[in-house]
């Protein structure tokens, strides 16, 4: 993020995965990225024949410029694969610092979409994820 | 009577910011079951509270969750939360010199923006309230960061004069909620050692809004921790730095470890020198300690009678406040040290004081507004920077 960017906040850190089912690649699953910063936003994204994806990282720009806040960015994953949803990724962005999700490192997911969300208070936040990195 | 530990307190009010997205509000649920009986609390959002005799009571303000309330299981049985979350749309009018008053139902003024604010969830905090009765509840836990917590001392004070069990209240860089009289009363009515008070020496929130607004506590403790000052003024102010500072401590650790105030000979030398000033929080808090040596010289000649908490919770726009409210003649008292005062005061502002010219009350209160508009800045600039 380049000091132009400085009224943006990043509210997904870019996002690298293998979705597995049963742990064999879950080819063709559909990725449904959703965001709820100060607007409310979704994208989503197909895996490839070896389950691999990518997200691009998303900014906001904040409507309250000149007031004092949290940062508090809601984040989910749901996978559709089969006919079935699967949840993958339930998280608050609690800083707009691109990848602190993971504390800072680089969001590359390796998940088993019929995985239990476990929960995860190590980043500052409520991360719950069947997702491992 | 239990009382929260500061670093479930502060996880509480951190996580209670999860709730705003129904994307993420079933995370709270995941981490606080053991504790709350949050049945039906992710369901989506409808109108209003979300109705049953049980399980969780979410407040809502037209289409924004405000908190929870919810009664306590497992370890927190026979216990119950009322759980409230900042919004940032309150923050512009703290730092209105104007600010309105409205007189709360348990007596005594608070701010206008917190009264609405409340009224807006009171429909559902009574019938909160009402379910109670059911649970044989002896302790409610109210907890708020920034503007939760001032909803939190109002939800507290009025929970407290409807009920016989013990309120308690947890607070982490709250806002002034109201005058003198309210402040007394909600002490009174909770007592001070339920009141839990958190702030950063360098969290410019507390300070505001200015005298006569005033904390609760009225009197007795609060929690402050030393904090030092960082490029983003707002820095302390945020909720994981309270958690940070708060983290595997107990209350009496924290009160003990309270940082001490700036010995005089420190702000005797500070005073005098002529060192390049910056507008931050620690120049505010030296300006402050030094403000208050130099009024008790002039008190002390003078012989007035000061409000209570005068010496311990007031900030420098208080004194300030409060010296020009002061009827008397401040220009008689003159000592050097007001004029090595008035001469940092200047200088931190940018004012050029020429030779001669009289340090009067008008002027005084000239430095009041100027200060009072460089801190509201200094709020407004760290949410910019923040966003």
């Amino acid at each position: 993020m380049s000091i132009l960017d400085a009224g943006k906040s990043c509210v997904f850190s870019e996002v690298n995965g293998v979705l597995l089912f049963q742990g064999k690649p879950a080819a063709g699953a559909v990725i449904k990225r959703q965001v709820e910063y100060q607007d409310k936003e979704g994208d989503q994204t197909t895996a490839d024949d070896a389950g691999r994806f990518s997200l691009p990282a998303l900014y906001q720009r904040s409507v309250v410029k000149f007031l004092p806040a949290e940062f508090v960015a809601a984040q989910s994953l749901v996978v559709e694969y089969q006919g079935q949803e699967y949840k993958i990724w339930s998280n608050t962005k609690r800083k707009p610092e691109p990848n602190a999700e993971l504390g800072g490192q680089p969001l590359n997911l390796s998940c088993e979409i019929t995985g239990e969300l476990k929960l995860h208070r190590e980043f500052g936040s409520i991360l719950r994820t069947s997702c491992t990195w | 009577m239990p009382d929260l530990s500061p670093q479930y307190a502060s996880e509480l009010a951190d996580d209670i910011y999860v709730v705003k997205s129904d994307l993420t509000r079933g995370d709270f649920k995941a981490v606080y079951e053991d504790d709350m009986d949050l049945e039906g609390f992710d369901a989506p959002a409808g109108k209003g509270a979300l109705k049953g005799t049980t399980g969780a009571f979410v407040f809502i303000k037209s289409e924004h969750v405000m908190g929870v309330a919810a009664i306590g299981k497992g370890a927190y049985k026979n216990q119950a939360f009322v759980v409230l979350k900042g919004t940032a749309s309150l923050l512009d009018a703290l730092t209105d010199a104007n600010a309105g008053l409205k007189r709360f139902a348990t007596g005594g003024y608070v701010h206008q923006g917190f009264f609405y604010t409340f009224q807006s969830f009171l429909p559902h905090l009574k019938a909160f309230q009402i379910n109670l009765g059911q649970h044989n509840i002896h302790t409610i836990h109210c907890v708020g960061h920034s503007l939760g917590g001032a909803l939190a001392t109002l939800a507290a004070d009025w929970l407290q004069s409807l009920l016989t069990c013990q309120v308690k209240l947890y607070t982490f860089g709250s806002p002034r909620v109201g005058l003198n009289l309210f402040a007394s009363q909600a002490t009174r009515s909770l007592g001070a050692s339920n009141i839990f008070r958190v702030y950063h020496r360098t969290d410019p929130v507390p300070m505001v809004p200015t005298w006569p607004f005033v904390h609760v506590p009225a009197e007795g403790d609060d929690y402050l921790i030393d904090s030092p000052v960082r490029m983003v003024p707002w820095h302390y102010h945020s909720m994981g730095e309270y958690k940070k500072s708060t983290k595997g401590r107990q209350w009496i650790e924290i009160k003990n470890s309270r940082p001490v105030g700036h010995l005089d000979q420190t702000i005797e030398n500070w005073l005098k020198s002529n060192s390049v000033l910056t507008f931050t929080a620690n120049t505010l808090d030296l300006l402050n300690a030094s403000l208050w040596y130099v009024v008790k010289k002039i008190i002390h000649a003078a012989g007035i009678v000061l409000v209570g908490g005068f010496a311990t919770t007031f900030t420098l726009l208080d004194r300030l406040a409060y010296l020009m409210s002061c009827a008397f003649d401040i220009g008689k008292q003159l000592s050097e040290w007001v004029v090595y005062l008035i001469r940092k005061m200047a200088q931190l502002l940018g004012i050029v004081i020429k030779e001669g010219v009289s340090l009067t009350h008008s002027f005084i209160r000239y430095v009041f507004v100027r200060l009072h508009s460089e801190v509201g800045a200094m709020i407004r600039q760290a949410g910019k920077l923040l966003e």
